[in-house]
């Protein structure tokens, strides 16, 4: 690729042409602070924090949305940059609901109010995302200390009516990550910009719930959110106290997916992170058993191969298969004519739970209603079945373990591991299957996985959908009768 | 003094603005067939270079080089769109020139179309202007009935009520179903427009002289007028003068001309304290400055600008700060609320000058205004936030004493 020369805060640098002053400045190192762009969607240049001085314009420009050209000279951290982006953040903030700790016991956001001893205890106090929040960051970095405006905050009914995706409207700072998520790479279309100016808001059309909308609670706009605003409905409360109470067991999986979340927020390097350490740290809580996900997979993986080996050859339309919710709902309501020919398999979270309270249990000889399963996943896809049909008691995402582990000084960089707790040897069939259910990480900018293997001697064309976007392209595809495909895996 | 001479305006009142035979006989519909005997860069090279025809919306961009932009610009799918948005507060010549002569807008637009090579044209109509909506209706079948547009097809679209989509790139969003929000640039809409294909935005008034251009020739335009921005400006006159109206003057008029000539100055017993040029995005000018020429060129020079050409007059019964919260009140209620600059910005400083208004506001506020005006300027998405404190910045400048009358709690009479 042709290069072109910039210079950025007087130092020159050799950067290929057709990309963003924000990308320029990734490959060298130089932080630029951002609140809305987002890796692999076009950007939008709302939150004008990574705006940057570039010689000869007569505005400041944005560093996500601005080509570099030759000869291009830079500066992104500049007194008036600084101050530029201090207003912003003080401006997003004086209409931010700003109870990152706010303790409603002692009603105080105040730390020298806090009662150390209440403290370690008790989890209503705080923001989902205090300590992980971009908004939080971004202002300790900024030093923000006293708001110059009237403080206007809290007027918006937070909704919950989906149990599992909450919509806390008073800290949105509109920066449209989650509408991005949601129309552009998932398709769902739940999520739209209502209103404006001043009374812009982020909600489904009409301003419904979201549950009355196309929302089939994939979760990915909590993911995607830089605040609090979009999140998980959150079980720590409730693990916690279950976990400490006599006479109740608590069982919890982890998922191999959480520890790459959970090395990043814990700032430990990739593959640093083992899963005996987590659930060491599990145990400390007053967890009673901790298993990874291996033995749950293998079953669920073998009831997926059984299903597969019944219909393939015996079908001539495609077979889809999944054992994701989201993706099921989403099927429901976008492609209902589709819902008696979808295969569907346990997950891993489903799989533990059905084995806790129909095998383990009585091996143990455990009343079930005695137990708690808990279940850690990254993917935030299966909170809602869990929600909806009891399969696990609580599930648990990394940045909510992280939290717990937080307030309950668990230090992951300085813990001590533990042996995994097990259910017995899993046992690892290798089949012709495995390419089509090996384990797919969700990512913005990923493609339809389209491959060949054999069954029997003949060739079988598959495809895995990794995004509810994907899933809509393969499905119209079906829907048309075009769809090359002998078996298609849709996830969210 | 210097005489109205109208060239939008010509047919304002002697014509029937809905009958496109008087239109004719007023010698319209020339010029459209004398184009198309020309070459395509011919006539763009006619207004870049000899005509000089700007913009009359307010950013004073070159026709022509809009159009052989648009006109060099790869594809066959072109699109142009004449700009009826008009919502500036205090601006209603685009209201006026197309309620008493839609056909040489129309005209103007299918020489534009033809210039660039574009088979679709859009008249997107501000949706308030219910009537010249109908009137635009009408007149684009009776072109249709009579074969002026035979290449070509004009679709009347209107807005839903927002001042942001005035902005070319917001006006393109809307037009394609979209949130009226304004769009990155680059690219430019010459060359990814309306549908991602190149398109040419201009203003009613642009297009209504284009005709005139095109059967008198460059020269005869250059002639007129300021040499930087030749021809003539249709201005709005409101706020406290005798005569309120539309008239089209030389561009260069001094503001003097416009308020005391066309404007009849102010009622008896009053002093002229300031004239807003340009609409509520422009700022102030004193009584010391009116005899400046209102070409862009010559505004620029001291940092103020003729926009819209509306010019809005005050006199001294008014306290700057009162005008100031209704055009804040204005912005917060025109801010899209895509970018935090504007969204946020033009709520604080419509508070602050609440504040400052009643006499309830710290010492600060001054400081705190100009602190926020500069940030916003710099920092904004898109022009309405870029300018929306213009005036408040020119204001605090140049009447510090209506400032202080306010946060020492008395009113000025």
């Amino acid at each position: 690729m042709e290069a072109v020369t910039i210079i950025i805060d007087g130092k020159t640098y050799s950067v290929p042409r057709e990309i963003t002053i924000l990308e320029a400045a990734s490959l060298n190192s130089i932080h630029i602070p951002t609140l809305c762009t987002l890796k692999g969607i076009d950007p939008k240049a709302n939150c004008r924090l990574c705006v940057v001085e570039i010689e000869k314009s007569r505005t400041f420009m944005p560093a996500c949305a601005t080509n570099v050209s030759d000869g291009m000279v830079i500066r992104t951290n500049t007194p008036s940059l600084r101050r530029s982006r201090k207003h912003t953040l003080e401006l997003l903030l004086s209409r931010h609901s700003v109870d990152c700790h706010h303790c409603l016991r002692i009603g105080s956001s105040k730390c020298e109010d806090l009662d150390p001893t209440f403290c370690e205890m008790c989890f209503f106090c705080d923001c989902v995302r205090d300590g992980i929040c971009e908004l939080q960051a971004l202002a300790r970095e900024y030093q923000i200390d006293v708001l110059p405006y009237k403080i206007d905050s809290c007027r918006y009914p937070i909704d919950d009516s989906t149990e599992t995706v909450i919509r806390n409207p008073n800290k949105c700072i509109k920066c449209r990550r989650c509408v991005d998520i949601c129309c552009e790479v998932q398709a769902v279309n739940a999520l739209s910009v209502i209103n404006r100016g001043k009374d812009i808001q982020i909600m489904p059309e009409m301003g419904k719930p979201l549950a009355d909308s196309p929302c089939v609670q994939c979760g990915r706009c909590g993911q995607v959110c830089p605040t609090g605003a979009i999140h998980e409905m959150e079980h720590k409360d409730e693990v916690i106290y279950f976990a400490h109470q006599y006479g109740m067991t608590t069982i919890a999986q982890i998922s191999f997916d959480v520890l790459k979340e959970l090395e990043a927020l814990a700032g430990l390097a990739s593959g640093e992170l083992d899963i005996r350490v987590v659930a060491s740290g599990l145990k400390k809580i007053g967890v009673d058993v901790v298993v990874s996900d291996k033995f749950a997979s293998s079953m669920a993986k073998s009831q997926a191969i059984k299903s597969l080996r019944e219909c393939i050859g015996h079908t001539k339309q495609p077979i889809i298969i999944t054992s994701s919710y989201a993706t099921k709902q989403f099927i429901n309501k976008e492609f209902a004519s589709f819902n008696n020919r979808i295969i569907t398999y346990p997950s891993p979270q489903q799989a533990f739970s059905s084995y806790v309270t129909d095998i383990w249990s009585q091996t143990q000889q455990l009343d079930a209603a005695n137990i708690r399963t808990i279940s850690v996943t990254a993917t935030n896809e299966n909170a809602a079945e869990a929600a909806r049909n009891n399969s696990v008691d609580y599930v648990i995402n990394a940045r909510e373990l992280y939290r717990i582990f937080m307030r309950t000084g668990v230090n992951l960089k300085q813990w001590t591991a533990c042996e995994l707790d097990s259910f017995g040897e899993e046992e690892c069939e290798v089949s012709e299957f495995d390419e089509l259910l090996e384990m797919v990480e969700w990512k913005i900018d990923s493609n339809i996985k389209k491959f060949e293997f054999t069954v029997d001697e003949k060739r079988i064309k598959a495809a895995i959908g990794i995004t509810l976007g994907h899933t809509r392209i393969l499905l119209e595809q079906v829907n048309s009768n075009q769809s090359p495909y002998t078996v298609i895996r849709v996830c969210a | 003094m210097m005489q109205e001479l109208r060239l939008a305006l010509r047919n304002a009142g002697t014509i029937n603005p809905r009958s496109i035979d008087d239109y004719i006989t007023a010698g319209g519909y020339k010029a459209l067939t004398k184009t198309h005997n020309t070459k395509q860069s011919d006539l763009i090279d006619m207004l870049e270079r000899s005509g000089r025809l700007r913009g009359r919306g307010g950013a004073a961009f070159n026709t022509g080089l809009k159009w052989s932009s648009a006109y060099q610009a790869a594809g066959t799918e072109k699109y142009i769109i004449c700009n009826a948005d008009e919502g500036e507060p205090g601006t209603y010549k685009d209201r006026t020139i197309l309620e008493s002569d839609p056909h040489t807008v129309i005209e103007g637009l299918l020489i534009g179309a033809y210039a660039i090579g574009a088979s679709n044209a859009y008249i997107y109509c501000r949706g308030e202007y219910r009537e010249v909506i109908r009137l635009l209706e009408d007149a684009v079948s009776q072109t249709k009935q009579m074969g002026y547009c035979d290449n070509v097809t004009i679709q009347i679209a209107y807005g839903a009520g927002s001042y942001v989509c005035g902005e070319e790139t917001a006006l393109i969003e809307s037009l394609e179903g979209n949130r009226g929000e304004p769009r990155l640039k680059p690219p430019f809409p010459t060359i990814a427009g309306f549908r991602g294909k190149p398109t040419v935005v201009n203003n009613v008034e642009t297009f209504a002289v284009v005709p005139l251009i095109v059967e008198q020739g460059a020269e005869w335009f250059q002639s007129i007028g300021a040499p930087d921005y030749p021809g003539t400006k249709v201005f709005s006159l409101s706020g406290d003068i005798n005569n309120k109206g539309c008239f089209e003057a030389p561009t260069n008029i001094t503001l003097h001309d416009i308020v005391y000539g066309f404007g009849g100055g102010i009622s008896e017993g009053h002093r002229l304290k300031a004239v807003q040029l340009g609409g509520s995005s422009c700022g102030f000018l004193t009584p010391d400055m009116l005899d400046l020429p209102v070409d862009v060129e010559s505004l620029r020079s001291i940092g103020s600008a003729l926009g819209s050409g509306a010019v809005l007059v005050i006199d001294d019964t008014h306290n700057i700060v009162d005008i100031l919260v209704g055009i804040a009140e204005f912005f917060v209620h025109e801010s899209c609320g895509k970018c935090v600059p504007c969204r946020e910005g033009t709520l604080r400083v419509m508070q602050l000058l609440k504040q400052l208004a009643a006499g309830q506001a710290s010492i600060s506020v001054q400081d705190q205004l100009r602190d926020l005006s500069d940030y916003m300027s710099m920092s904004c998405f898109c022009p309405l936030g870029q300018s929306a404190t213009t005036a408040l910045c020119s204001a605090l400048d140049l009447f510090k004493e209506d400032f202080s009358v306010k946060l020492h709690g008395q009113e000025v009479h």
